[in-house]
């Protein structure tokens, strides 16, 4: 499906198109550059549903007070506040015509000298008046859920020189085209993140990647670490780089060829490592192939190889999972460990638009999970695995709290997902609150622990026939009769209403698949391929191995 | 002072850059020969300016010199000229040879 990004400014933003359309995959986006100088114009304008805008301006093109105040003219906090009060306002309503928009917070023109020792004082300086316009505007939009604010500061560092006065003065260009490029793969990568897009696991291999040196030659003791080495320092600056972005919901997973018992041992005892191995969502330390490692792991963790990020000092194994698994992403790798954060933060792949309790907690939740598969294999049967799981889904309908979870789910999930709609916030609201339809979500936890908001089911009833509508599972619960407990609940929410029938109608994509074998398993009627009917005159049976909890009400 | 060859590298860098922000239909070739202004040139009138103030900027960094393309190129009276890569090494030289 193509969409489209509309770029609307008050200078010319050709640069920045042009990067984008040669960055953005070929065929799935497009971009159109509105007239520059025309925001308000331009904001005041549908740009029709299923596009996304990027609206970057400056501060003083924007906001006639503050331009005023770079003139060193006197001017009234109040009434700047107010013109970006304004501004925001005309986003909100701007924001109504587009699936999602990013707006460019304000940065100082450069070269200017404002009120220099004095310019952070409140009430004088323009630096500090232009911090009090950023937050004025996050805050205006803090409520638009479908709105997203985007730091030019970042863009302008990729630059030893951002403005160049020629440029601005023949083609009303104000930056340099390293911050153009820079900008472009950010709000790329922006729109990858609220289309769920993100990378979600980082593999790390681990000898001159995570640490100095190679264990099973000099032993934890002889890694370089930590400690008062420069090198050993950077590798701890990675690590902790790692640990930051695993605490905001990346999994990290372990792809090394080395003695596991030996690596593991140095994960756990040496003193100076930042990352343990209850930090690690998963590993396959070994001897094999590291592409068929790799893959083994992503499917362990019921991931897709598209969640990806592979990290290794060798080029030799970069090129060997790049080439096997293309879907994965292999980036180049510096040598010098010093550069490796660096290297890692500029990859720009990690942005999410949502974080959920589930995401903070994912890692222990893959541990309790390998407690699980364990326990599987100890089991006589996999009846008695499940008997002896406990599962208990918590069920309840759409509130606020379960909103932005709900929305990840839908926006996440392939495997098990029947119509895969892809939602914002807005939409499944108001989808929800229209007469005769219906919104369950399911909180699965069993003896292990907690797996958190993974089911939701959406049910539509018109003249008696109701129509499932949305069927989705986190893959994190497949497979332990919740794909039929599910089914239940949609029958009995459709008998509670008066339906006679329900008709569930399969969509398939290229990752679905699943969902089709869960509805065949169901037992539900299939009078044509992929459209399932069920009687509603007698009720689903619901399976003995998952208990249904109704905290707020029943469905 | 640098030489016709490095004259043409940083024309040819400059080029590259500008080339990552153009489709593959509107990229300029990075050949001597290529022509920049008039008949028969790929470049609208902001890939010219474009590259234009980023040969100026690259030449002041890489060989200390001034030259002002843009000036010339919107002084120029004869519409009908045809600026190849080429004209524009000379033209820089005589301008940092001039000054």
């Amino acid at each position: 499906m193509t969409r489209s990004l509309s770029v609307i400014s008050d200078f010319n933003a050709a640069p920045f198109a042009g990067y984008f359309a040669n960055t953005a995959r070929d065929g799935e986006l497009t971009v159109s550059v509105a007239p520059f100088g025309q925001v308000y114009q331009e904001l005041g304008q549908g740009h029709g549903k299923a596009n996304f805008s990027f609206v970057w301006t400056r501060a003083e093109g924007i906001v006639a007070s503050f331009n005023r105040a770079l003139e060193m003219h006197s001017v009234r906090e109040q009434d700047v506040l107010a013109e970006v009060d304004f501004f925001a306002d005309t986003l909100i309503k701007h924001a109504g015509s587009v699936d999602h928009c990013f707006v460019s917070t304000w940065v100082m023109p450069p070269s200017q000298l404002g009120y220099g020792l004095l310019d952070w004082r409140p009430g004088l300086g323009l630096k500090n008046l232009l911090a009090r316009m950023n937050l004025r505007l996050a805050e205006r939009l803090a409520d638009s859920t479908n709105v997203y604010l985007l730091d030019p500061a970042v863009w302008l560092q990729k630059s030893a020189n951002p403005a160049t006065a020629k440029m601005w003065y023949v083609a009303k260009i104000p930056y340099a085209n390293e911050c153009f490029e820079a900008a472009a793969a950010q709000v790329l990568s922006a729109i990858d993140a609220v289309n769920g897009q993100s990378r979600r696991l980082i593999i790390v291999d681990l000898d001159d990647t995570l640490w100095g040196g190679i264990v099973g030659d000099v032993g934890a003791e002889g890694l370089r670490l930590g400690g008062h080495d420069h090198i050993g320092e950077a590798f701890s600056g990675f690590q902790s780089a790692l640990k930051a972005l695993a605490r905001r919901g990346t999994q990290l997973g372990i792809v090394s060829k080395n003695e596991e018992s030996r690596a593991l041992a140095a994960i756990e005892t040496h003193p100076e490592m930042i990352l343990r191995q209850s930090d690690f969502a998963g590993w396959r330390i070994n001897w094999q192939d590291k592409a068929q490692n790799v893959a083994e792991l992503v499917d362990e963790l019921r991931l897709g190889l598209g969640s990806v990020v592979f990290l290794d000092d060798n080029p030799a194994e970069r090129e060997r999972v790049r080439s096997a698994l293309p879907d994965v992403l292999v980036p180049d790798w510096p040598s010098d460990p010093c550069k490796y954060v660096h290297a890692l933060q500029g990859l720009g792949v990690f942005d999410v638009s949502v974080i959920s309790d589930e995401d903070l907690h994912r890692t222990e939740m893959y541990a309790t999970d390998r407690e699980r598969r364990i326990n599987a294999d100890m089991s006589e049967s996999m009846g008695d695995y499940l008997q002896n799981l406990s599962t208990e889904a918590v069920v309840a309908p759409l509130d606020a709290a379960s909103l932005p979870r709900i929305t990840q789910l839908f926006n996440k999930t392939n495997q098990l997902n029947m119509s895969t709609r892809r939602l914002t916030k807005d939409e499944i609201e108001a989808w929800a609150g229209a007469p005769g339809r219906s919104l369950l979500s399911l909180s699965v936890s069993d003896r292990f622990g907690d797996l958190g908001l993974t089911g939701i089911l959406s049910l539509e009833v018109r003249d008696k026939q109701a129509v499932l509508v949305d069927y989705v599972l986190s893959c994190r619960v497949m497979g332990r009769k919740i794909e039929e407990a599910m089914v239940h609940l949609a029958v009995q929410a459709a008998r509670d209403v008066g339906a006679t029938t329900m008709t569930a109608r399969y969509i398939a994509t290229d990752r679905n698949g699943p969902t089709l074998q869960a509805l065949r398993d169901s037992k539900l009627a299939e009078p044509e391929e992929g459209v399932f009917n069920w009687d509603c005159a007698k009720s689903y049976p619901k399976p003995d191995t998952v208990s249904l909890v109704y905290p707020t009400q029943a469905p | 002072m640098g030489t016709s060859d490095d004259l043409l590298g940083i024309i040819f860098e400059s080029a590259t850059i500008l080339n990552g922000q153009r489709t593959p239909e509107q990229r300029i070739a990075l050949e001597a020969t290529t022509v920049l202004v008039g008949d028969g040139g790929r470049l609208d009138s902001l890939g010219l300016v474009s590259l234009l103030v980023m040969i100026e900027e690259a030449v002041e960094d890489k060989m200390g010199g001034e030259c002002s393309l843009v000036d010339t190129l919107f002084n120029e009276n004869s519409e009908d000229r045809i600026w190849t890569i080429a004209d524009l090494v000379e033209n820089i030289s005589n301008e940092l040879e001039a000054s």
